[in-house]
């Protein structure tokens, strides 16, 4: 994937840049809104991450444009200031998502991964259907198989499982579950999401030699692709 | 503030004021002893007669007027002095120190008094948001450096070792996070357009989330909620519902019971969270909504001592109150907020 990098903090930059060249991205940067705007104009990109406080035009100015102009594409921006009023007006901009730093590295290339797999979704007709291996979810009866057994979920467990499908072989931070199966910007104090996953597995894996949902090590989960 | 001179004062005036009152009355009082031992004679007595009655009115209006500029001087001193005991004693309680005693001259003493006491007031203001200032500026400070700390740790081998510092990273960020949050939120700086947010669906959901781990703690979580809508930011009220929750299933034995409850009473939304925990002491009710601040009973149990303050801090910026008040056994959260702040 061709990934663009707007960020002023030669350190963080770097930083970026070194984690997403290792999991195989190719990656243009800018330190300044100028050329910033320029590439993301003239290039075409996968995904864009923009920090908000740049040298002029800001992050949320560069969306804007980019938005005006008829690009669609998936951007997500890196603020430090991080309250709730700063994620509305970026998301108002137009960006597709929002981080605060400071932030793990394995959250921002989790939500980039999903950005981008969210487009590509969007280009393909919508399914009623999601499968991973020998799971199957019917999105319209709302019914679980797997192995040809029926599952049954409760309607939030049903909707954590169609997250990871939708997403599956990509991991997913339980920052990220938090925001999109319960729609909730918030810290949460004890890991509840683990309790949710462990319910879901009971479920989904209990009986099955080969575990669908894995646990990443100081990131969050994956669903196997099969 | 220059130190008040007695020669230059109100009261100075004053007292010269009742001197001068007091000394025409001697002098009175005087001609009447002078009188009662002159040697009358018919022919002045008339006269003298009259000299008397004037003199006896004198006398009169004289002391009433003491009586009414002394009532009023009293009334007003005694006034004052209540106003600026209430307003110090209420910044006390509140712990607003934005509030001044309210003065309409500054000609009095006691005004002058309030004026220097109102300086007084300035002064520890600012020296308080400094120190909250500074604190903020540490924490912000703090968390770039932990950040890359943290990243770090992230890249070493996966050990148990490693593995307990990235908790413990993790632990400091969203420390320094929810200090920060805080701040925001009492300085008032969050400015996120308050939209209507139906309360019963933002508790029902954190029950909902939390109803997993109170499973496994063996509690029974019971709800009655009635529709009540208020203007809020949901995030907010949520976190806010997900502390109080999270602390009451950490303090409830197993077995115990939760209980939430939310009602429109009188033009208010009432939010009340009981559980049948250790509860608090009367005495620490107050304190447990300082930062960092841990009763004994929560020391040993995980935590940051920073949740109620968030709450206090989320309820506040709604423009609502929170008490706690005890379940004997156990602890009852109230919370009341306007049924439309906005309207407010």
């Amino acid at each position: 994937m061709r990934i663009l990098v707007i960020e002023d903090s030669a350190e963080l930059q770097r930083y970026i840049v070194k984690g997403l060249k290792e999991c195989g991205h190719v990656v243009d940067c800018a330190d300044n809104g100028k050329e910033g705007l320029y590439l993301a104009t003239t290039g075409s990109y996968d995904a864009v991450v923009v920090d908000r406080m740049i040298p002029p035009p800001d992050g949320l100015t560069i969306i804007r444009s980019l938005r005006g102009a008829g690009n669609n594409v998936p951007t997500l921006v890196l603020s430090a200031l991080g309250e709730v009023d700063d994620r509305v007006n970026g998301l108002r901009a137009g960006a597709d998502d929002y981080l605060v730093k400071p932030f793990a590295f394995t959250e921002l290339l989790a939500r980039l991964e999903a950005l981008i797999r969210r487009t590509s979704i969007e280009a393909t007709p919508p399914t009623s259907r999601l499968e991973a291996g020998d799971l199957v979810m019917d999105l319209l009866t709302r019914k679980v198989w797997r192995g040809g057994e029926e599952i049954s979920l409760q309607s939030r467990e049903f909707r954590l499982l169609e997250y990871l499908m939708r997403h599956k072989g990509q991991v997913v931070t339980r920052t990220m579950l938090l925001e999109k199966v319960w729609e909730y910007h918030f810290d949460p104090q004890t890991n509840v999401i683990d309790v949710h996953i462990s319910r879901l597995r009971n479920k989904v894996d209990k009986g099955f030699d080969h575990p669908l949902i894995q646990t990443v090590r100081g990131a969050g989960y994956i669903l196997a692709e099969g | 503030m220059a130190a008040l001179r007695f020669h230059r004062s109100s009261s100075f005036f004053l007292a010269s004021f009742f001197t001068v009152l007091v000394v025409l009355t001697i002098g009175m009082v005087g001609y009447f002893i002078v009188l009662a031992h002159s040697d009358g004679t018919a022919d002045n007595l008339d006269s003298l007669r009259d000299n008397i009655t004037y003199m006896g009115i004198g006398i009169i209006v004289m002391m009433l007027a003491i009586s009414a500029v002394g009532y009023f001087v009293g009334k007003y001193v005694v006034d004052l002095i209540n106003t600026i005991s209430f307003t110090a004693s209420d910044i006390m309680h509140t712990g607003d120190l934005s509030r001044r005693i309210p003065l309409t001259t500054e000609w009095d003493d006691l005004s002058k008094l309030g004026v220097v006491l109102n300086e007084m007031f300035n002064r520890i203001e600012l020296l308080l948001n400094g120190i909250r200032q500074v604190s903020d500026n540490i924490a912000h400070d703090l968390r770039t450096p932990l950040t890359r700390l943290r990243n770090n740790l992230e890249s070493l081998p996966e050990s148990e070792i490693s593995e307990k510092l990235l908790r413990e990273a993790d632990m400091l960020l969203s420390m320094f996070n929810a200090l920060l949050r805080i701040s925001t939120l009492e300085a008032g700086k969050s400015s996120v357009e308050f939209q209507p947010v139906a309360l019963n669906a933002v508790v029902r959901d954190v029950v909902e989330l939390y109803e997993p781990i109170a499973e496994e703690k063996k509690l029974r979580l019971h709800t009655q909620l009635n529709t009540c809508t208020i203007s809020g930011d949901r995030d907010l009220l949520f976190q806010a519902v997900v502390n109080l929750l999270d602390n009451a299933i950490k303090f409830t034995p197993e077995g115990g019971e939760v209980t939430l409850h939310l009602d429109t009473i009188n033009c208010r939304v009432l939010l009340t969270l009981s559980d049948t925990g250790e509860g608090i002491q009367e005495d620490e009710r107050e304190a447990v909504f300082q930062r960092f601040y841990r009763t004994e009973a929560s020391r040993t149990v995980s935590g940051h001592g920073l949740g109620l303050s968030m709450v206090k801090a989320i309820v506040q910026h709604h423009g609502g109150k929170i008490v706690l008040s005890d379940n004997a056994p156990g602890l009852i959260v109230h919370i009341a907020f306007p049924l439309n702040h906005q309207d407010t």
